[in-house]
């Protein structure tokens, strides 16, 4: 693997020449930054993946019932296992999805998990993602690249592949569509994540498409092309939000969303992967919940455990996020890529007080987490070998069976003891090794 | 992929078109950056005006800084290469991530040479990787739609250049024949009337009126290639 280190360069050269960037907006102003990468590679055990690939699937199988649940029956509601309220005010529940019933009955396709692994090497889940989770793009070209530098090290090695996600999303879309193309919905080139768009969309064979290539005519969504012919699209990855995707159903000011998409997609002709509303299954706040609800639907045990998590909603959970404030992690439930996130030992005892108030006053508005110190891993910083912390998005895909993805994106800070690690925030990013048996 | 939607083949033609005007300009300025070091200041005035953009620059410092190298100069050789890159990211999937690269490394190698004594001796490494980038997309894309179009836009910019720099009518006629052929396949909608009026004003119009001047001549031909299609 010392052979991998003395390659940083080079392949972080070809990384860029590659394009491999994230966009980002700082003071207005659109960026655009390459992703560091770090060659030392994250290590997944055959045994570890093992558990990891159960227990993710486990959470994605019910986080899908769930969705299905919600926008459906509703049991678990009647059942008491969520209180309504809960549910209902969070901006993630879209009453516009209600009865809907996606082809093949899968709402979240593509899941990206975020988890961490604790000193004692107890993986924890922080967040589920089941909108547009992105990061997949990265490691599969960081990979290409070193096996191409190091042959050896992957000779050496048993290395799980991981360049088929293109090939797991395209299986995932297949299964999903309803007769058409595939398509990538994409808001354009000033998305943070327009490289992973463009670059999944040449390696799956999908259409990379934006919202004027595309029309609803009739019961049927289609993509024009420039002689003036239109073809029948059968499922859309979209990489918009929700409240950006048919201005006739949500934001009536969305200028990238497709008008009417939203008819064609209840009345069962067209997939959307993600399917809308998602968000309410992924709200910070329900996150609490997931355990519960593999109980509940599953009737098992969760394999996976969740970061230990209150919800200052519940009195208990107050008095208790009240009284241990300062080694706490506070998160607002509405912001995402590490903004929201407040740390009560950062925090001076004025400031504490005052967030302490608003949090008795926004009780829905924000959870409290246990600070999971979890295991650092080595970077290079230079020539020397530097721990730092790490978190690590996993990828499960879902349709016919649900698969999880034999690698993942590893982001790290390059900060010092920060627990941030988001790209918007400065961090880089690292192969993962699933080794085989 | 065969399915190209009027936005894309839009950026595919203009791809063409910006990385040639970057490719040629550059040539044609070697030429003038020599004729800058024996003649008198204000001798790039004469090249603004061929290619038709306003003279802003103060000195002929001023001007291969400017020229070359200024963002906020939408005539800078700078500005219509961030044009091709605009174009180019759009079109991953129709291109390809290889294909893409070289007009990435052409961006940094011109970024690279901003702040060197010398730029012009690295400047040939910014038309290298333009060939490069034109040899990959021959190469690698496989739809002959999308080559076409490209290959559409470099020829009708390297026309206009050829019109408005007065390079030699063999020159023109070569380019001419190039672009019939590809105007073709590209598959886009184009006025036939403006090509069969354009060749007539480039192989027939001096023995038809030799009364009317060669300058006269290539400004009609400029206008009619500008009717030839409609983005």
């Amino acid at each position: 693997m010392i052979d991998l280190l003395t390659h940083a360069d080079s392949i972080n050269r070809l990384l860029a020449r590659y394009g491999v960037k994230f966009g980002i907006y700082k003071n207005g102003v659109f960026k655009e930054q390459l992703f560091p990468f770090d060659p030392i590679p994250r290590i997944i055990t055959p045994d570890e993946f093992e558990e990891l690939e159960r227990g993710l699937k486990q959470r994605v199988d019910a986080l899908n019932l769930f969705l299905g649940d919600l926008y459906g029956k509703k049991q678990i509601l009647k059942d008491g296992v969520i209180p309504d309220a809960f549910i209902f005010s969070s901006p993630g529940y879209l009453k516009q999805c209600e009865g809907i019933r996606p082809p093949g009955g899968i709402y979240s396709h593509i899941s990206g998990i975020d988890l961490v692994q604790g000193k004692d090497k107890t993986w924890y889940i922080l967040e589920d993602n089941l909108r547009v989770p992105s990061g997949a793009s990265y490691p599969m070209i960081a990979r290409n690249l070193c096996r191409r530098a190091t042959p050896d090290v992957f000779r050496r090695h048993k290395i799980r592949d991981n360049r088929n996600y293109a090939d797991l999303l395209r299986e995932t879309m297949d299964y999903a569509n309803t007769g058409g193309v595939n398509v990538i919905l994409t808001p354009g080139r000033y998305n943070a994540a327009y490289f992973e768009h463009s670059y999944l969309a040449e390696k799956s064979g999908a259409v990379l498409a934006m919202n004027s290539d595309l029309e609803v005519r009739g019961d049927f969504l289609y993509y024009k092309d420039f002689h003036g012919r239109a073809k029948k699209v059968g499922a859309v990855y979209r990489r918009i939000s929700d409240d950006y995707l048919d201005p006739m159903t949500f934001r009536e000011e969305s200028l990238i969303g497709v008008p009417h998409i939203m008819d064609v997609y209840r009345k069962g002709n067209v997939a959307i992967l993600n399917a809308p509303g998602n968000g309410i299954a992924d709200d910070k706040g329900i996150y609490y919940f997931v355990p519960k609800m593999i109980t509940y639907y599953l009737n098992e045990e969760p394999i996976l455990k969740n970061a230990p998590t209150y919800l200052p909603f519940y009195d208990e959970d107050l008095e208790y996020v009240l009284k241990n404030f300062n080694r706490l992690v506070i998160k607002d439930v509405a912001e995402a890529g590490g903004y929201g996130v407040v740390f009560g030992s950062a925090l001076t005892s004025e400031k504490a007080e005052q967030f302490k108030e608003m949090l008795k006053r926004e009780r829905r508005r924000f959870i409290a987490q246990e600070v999971i110190d979890f295991l650092d891993i080595d970077i290079m910083e230079g020539d020397e070998m530097v721990p730092r912390k790490a978190d690590l998005r996993a990828f499960v895909l879902s349709g016919k069976e649900t698969k999880v993805w034999a690698s993942g994106l590893t982001r790290f800070s390059r900060v010092a003891d920060s627990f941030i690690v988001n790209s918007s925030q400065g961090g880089g990013f690292k192969d993962t090794w699933v080794l085989s048996r | 992929m065969g399915i190209i939607s009027l936005e894309k083949a839009n950026n595919l033609l203009w791809l063409g078109r910006y990385s040639e005007r970057v490719y040629t300009t550059i040539r044609m300025f070697f030429i003038q950056y020599d004729k800058m070091i024996d003649d008198e200041e204000d001798e790039y005035s004469e090249f603004c005006h061929k290619l038709n953009i306003p003279v802003i620059y103060e000195s002929n410092d001023d001007f291969i800084n400017r020229y070359l190298y200024d963002k906020d100069n939408p005539d800078s050789v700078f500005s219509n290469l961030l044009r091709a890159y605009d174009n180019a990211i759009v079109l991953r999937d129709e291109i390809g991530t290889e294909t893409m690269a070289y007009l990435q490394l052409c961006l940094s190698t011109m970024e690279k040479t901003m702040d060197l004594d010398a730029p012009l001796m690295e400047m040939q490494n910014v038309l290298d990787m333009l060939l490069a980038f034109w040899a990959c997309a021959d190469d690698y894309i496989v739809d002959p739609e999308t080559r076409n179009l490209i290959k559409t836009g470099k020829s009708i910019e390297r026309i206009d250049l050829y019109l408005r720099l007065g390079t030699s009518e063999g020159a023109l006629l070569s380019e001419y024949q190039k672009l019939c052929g590809r105007i073709a396949r590209s598959g886009i909608e184009y006025r036939e009337i403006a090509l069969v009026r354009f060749s007539y004003l480039l192989q027939c119009e001096r023995e038809d009126h030799p009364e009317t001047d060669m300058e006269t001549i290539r400004r009609r031909m400029i206008s009619v290639l500008e009717t030839l299609v409609g983005f």
